[in-house]
């Protein structure tokens, strides 16, 4: 009995000062500059906004899917699949990848890769050219080995550009710099350390440690 | 028997992760719209959002008048009528894109016409 009464009496107690809030929240926090009055045809004429409430044009994020073909001296070809994102602050966009190669039938037959970097953009003859630099781990569980590689270069382009639509083409060679064999029961129940594994690592971190790429990435332009 | 469900279900996963779903398309300015003059064009605004698994909103499309501003700002507009916002949603796969497009009837000011 006595709890809904004592609920009753702090909430009487609390009115006050949440009314006080509100009263304060409702406080406009922009002066909005009067613009064109509507049409009374329908039209809009004029300002629709004020500048303080329009959200910045140099600064937008670009996410979407992108896929990769990589090669490396001799070895195979790899399509890498994922998503991609990179954040546009004025001509300079820091950018993130997540892929994996699908295929196989476990997670023990597949590679993931991760990278962060960063490019600088420069618009010419109204296409944007980029220049990019950036670090990779890659855990290759299919060769049983993770791998660190750094992209000293990637060239690239925005070849489409349209509403929210952006799609860009990159290119570029990475280099490995590090690398372990990964020795776990669930990756080969038979073969820890094993010399196959350790002659890939060798050949991939040692003999070729240069890999080309081609990136397609689908974007959207998140403003 | 069991190899056919999987191949139906990634089919049909593919399918309908790769699709756009019509949401909303409606009028921004009603009733007794004027002709537009003769040198009016039809151009067009959007923002896209972002949703992770076509579930969980991270990010929503601009406020359409945040959209009508940007139009008429890149296309140097004196005046815009016939508005249309369309909203619908892009999925695909992991990721969707929410997106807010308005279409409307620009008429540019005399100096700029022919400008983009």
């Amino acid at each position: 009995m006595t709890f809904p009464f004592v609920l009753a009496l702090a909430s009487a107690a609390a009115a006050p000062l949440a009314d006080a809030r509100a009263a304060e929240s409702l406080e406009p926090v922009t002066a909005v500059e009067p613009g064109e009055p509507p049409s009374a045809d329908g039209r809009f004429e004029g300002r629709q906004l004020p500048a303080a409430l329009m959200p910045s044009a140099s600064r937008f994020w670009v996410l979407g899917v992108a896929v990769e073909e990589y090669g490396r001296g001799t070895n195979t070809r790899d399509v890498l699949y994922g998503l991609s994102g990179t954040w546009r602050v004025r001509s300079f966009g820091p950018n993130a990848l997540v892929m994996l190669k699908p295929g196989g039938s476990s997670y023990e037959d597949t590679r993931f890769l991760a990278g962060l970097g960063l490019r600088s953009y420069l618009p010419i003859f109204g296409i944007e050219f980029s220049y990019g630099v950036s670090v990779q781990i890659e855990a290759r569980l299919e060769d049983h080995f993770w791998l660190a590689s750094a992209t000293p270069f990637e060239l690239g382009a925005v070849v489409f550009s349209k509403g929210s639509w952006q799609v860009e083409v990159f290119a570029g060679a990475r280099h490995a710099f590090a690398g372990e064999l990964i020795n776990s029961f669930l990756l080969d129940p038979n073969g820890l350390e094993n010399q196959e594994a350790s002659d890939v690592l060798y050949r991939t971190k040692t003999l070729h440690p240069w890999g080309g790429f081609l990136r397609l990435v689908f974007g959207r332009r998140l403003d | 028997m069991r190899r056919n469900l999987r191949m139906f279900g990634i089919l049909a996963a593919l399918a309908l992760s790769g699709c756009t779903f019509y949401h909303s398309k409606q009028a921004l300015s009603v009733g007794s719209s004027a002709p537009p003059a003769e040198r009016a064009v039809f151009v067009t605004e959007e923002d896209s959002g972002l949703m992770a698994l076509g579930l969980i909103t991270l990010n929503e499309p601009d406020h359409y008048a945040v959209l009508l501003e940007r139009a008429r700002k890149r296309n140097h507009c004196q005046r815009m009528s016939h508005a249309q916002l369309d909203f619908f949603t892009d999925y695909w796969l992991i990721v969707a894109f929410p997106i807010s497009r308005v279409t409307l009837l620009c008429e540019r000011s005399a100096g700029a016409d022919g400008k983009p």
